[in-house]
């Protein structure tokens, strides 16, 4: 069972807000994945190399060139930034970041 | 089995004839749709018009299909089966969409899905339950939930869902329907709402293998605003479907036949395979012996994946926004709470616990280490046969509600589905008949090492023939 303040510390780094009976029903939830996952530890995995992709392709770019199927018209430029809960004049608008 | 209704050949057919028209096509779909759609909830309610089109050589020309509704398609609404996408207009085409579009192909409609793809049953959607054409109170599998109910309702010809731990092949064998998951890099991603991007394949819901080669033929390629697909080739897949398997190798691992799986699905599976043998193929028993840390492996790095790719959705570009913040940090944390259902909130403090400071090594590191673990075993086992045989999923389908309540049995159901992602290979599921207790049906799953694709559905053809000749 993970603690109060540990689920606590995880939401705020993932920025969510919990319920309470969320928050009760993560710590039962990730405890019991947490145990399963636990499994690991019996693995022998000394001078294993990490497998983070499989393909083998590595650092690959497109050509630096203008891609041309995309035109900023008015329906574009809707759908992009006019999608923006708040926004002022072809801009997306945010609260501010300083505290209160 | 039951009569699915029109595949592509049997439409293609009709058209010649002249007794089926395309647009006549698209009605009778949109009228079962209409009909049927309440009860399966597999369709979302964006609609397509149809695009009039002259009849020509390719394949797919007039045949009516559904995409799953994580993929874009321009100007229409497209909301991963989240509430925090629910009005959210997709600003460009996938590139699936464009290529099924320019084959011909004509789009009926977006499917119901599990929340951003996390779930084994459907039942994760903020649009409410999607249910199993064969038996309605249950589940059709997940997470392309409405792509397999459509494919096997009858509401559609084909469907594109996305696979990254088992979500095309697993509701393909709890449908009833051919379910293929492609090489991780065959199959263009752009315009896919991203999962887990180390896994995440696009993949094929069809009625008959052969359907599935052509699909699979019109979608994959390399394609330049997706970088990882793999610049190779596409192969004719459906010329080589029938081709004699005399002395293929099929492997079987005995990790795969263990503690879990049901009697009845090991019945079928295991009849499917002594079907294979009649016909020539030559049986290796194998062993893949990290299997059973596959599942472990893939809850640390799914969920971690997941927890920075659904980072975007933060309420201020697009999608749900908060009425209540007082600060912009509120306006993150409320908008997400808001906007994401259970299963999305689990994995993404999953992953961020992963991820955090002090975590990292014992979690993710270890589960890349072991995850190379796993793609080895594979490669040994690839030395030896040429294709390895089991079932798709442990059990048929179950019932609505039946796991819901517990994520660990949930996510138990991907056992057999999930280290083939982790591996990055190919793999499908095709029906391999009823279960003798439930009726309902079992999907035997064929997987081959990278690239191989055209082998499993040779060998999935000669299953489907089996399977037709003993009824």
């Amino acid at each position: 069972m993970l603690t109060d303040t540990e689920v606590d510390a995880i939401a705020k780094l993932a920025r969510i807000e919990l319920s309470a009976e969320m928050r009760e029903r993560l710590k039962r939830d990730l405890a019991s994945v947490l145990d399963y996952i636990a499994l690991l530890e019996e693995v022998d995995t000394s001078g294993v190399e990490p497998l983070y992709q499989v393909t083998g392709l590595q650092n690959r770019t497109r050509p630096d060139e203008h891609r041309g199927d995309f035109v900023v018209d008015d329906i574009l430029l809707d759908r992009l930034v006019g999608q923006a809960p708040a926004t002022q004049s072809r801009m997306v608008r945010v609260k501010s970041i300083k505290a209160k | 089995m039951k009569d699915l209704g029109f595949t592509i050949s049997s439409a293609r057919e009709a058209f010649a004839k002249g007794t089926l028209t395309p647009e006549r096509l698209f009605e009778h779909y949109r009228s079962r749709i209409a009909q049927y759609n309440d009860e399966l909830n597999a369709y979302r309610p964006t609609s397509f018009a149809y695009k009039k089109r002259e009849l020509d050589s390719s394949v797919l020309t007039g045949i009516p299909y559904a995409l799953k509704d994580n993929m874009l398609v321009a100007g229409t609404v497209a909301t991963g089966g989240s509430k925090i996408l629910e009005k959210y207009v997709s600003a460009y085409d996938s590139t699936v969409y464009r290529k099924l579009d320019a084959s011909g192909a004509q789009l009926l409609g977006k499917t119901n899905m599990d929340e951003f793809a996390m779930g084994s049953s459907g039942e994760n959607s903020a649009y409410g339950v999607v249910r199993n054409p064969w038996d309605s109170s249950r589940v059709p599998g997940g997470s392309s939930a409405g792509s397999a109910a459509a494919v096997a309702g009858d509401l559609c010809v084909f469907s594109l869902g996305s696979d990254t731990g088992g979500s095309i092949r697993q509701p393909a064998a709890l449908c009833g329907v051919v379910g293929i998951k492609p090489t991780y890099g065959r199959v263009s991603r752009h315009g896919l709402m991203a999962l887990a991007s180390s896994l995440d394949q696009i993949g094929t819901f069809t009625k008959t293998v052969r359907d599935g080669a052509h699909v699979l033929e019109a979608i994959a390629g390399q394609d330049q605003f997706d970088l990882t697909t793999v610049p190779r080739d596409v192969p004719a897949y459906s010329e080589t479907l029938e081709k004699d398997i005399t002395g293929l190798r099929v492997g079987i691992p005995k990790e795969y036949f263990g503690e879990g799986l049901s009697v009845e699905v090991r019945e079928r599976v295991e009849q499917a395979i002594a079907h294979l043998e009649k016909r020539g193929a030559t049986l290796v028993p194998i062993s893949l012996p990290h299997s059973k840390y596959a599942l472990a492996v893939y809850y640390i790095i799914q969920p971690s994946e997941c927890a920075a790719n659904l980072s975007r959705y933060d309420g201020i570009r697009y999608g749900h926004q908060t009425k209540s913040a007082d600060s912009l940090f509120e306006v993150y944390t409320k908008s997400r709470a808001e906007g994401f259902g259970a299963e999305p909130t689990r994995r993404i403090m999953l992953g961020t616990y992963a991820l955090s400071a002090g975590y990292f090594d014992a979690y993710y590191m270890k589960a890349q280490k072991v995850r190379a673990l796993i793609k080895r075993d594979f490669d040994t086992a690839f030395e030896k046969v040429d294709v390895i045989a089991g079932p798709t999923a442990p059990t048929v389908a179950f019932k609505i509600g039946e796991k819901s309540d517990d994520p660990l049995a949930m996510y138990l159901s991907d056992i057999y589905t999930v280290p083939v992602n982790l591996a990055g290979i190919p793999a499908l599921s095709v029906p391999c008949g009823l279960g003798a207790e439930s009726g309902l049906p079992v999907g035997l799953q064929l997987i081959a090492n990278v690239f191989e694709e055209a082998k499993i559905l040779n060998v999935a053809w000669h299953v489907e023939q089996a399977l037709i000749s003993s009824q």
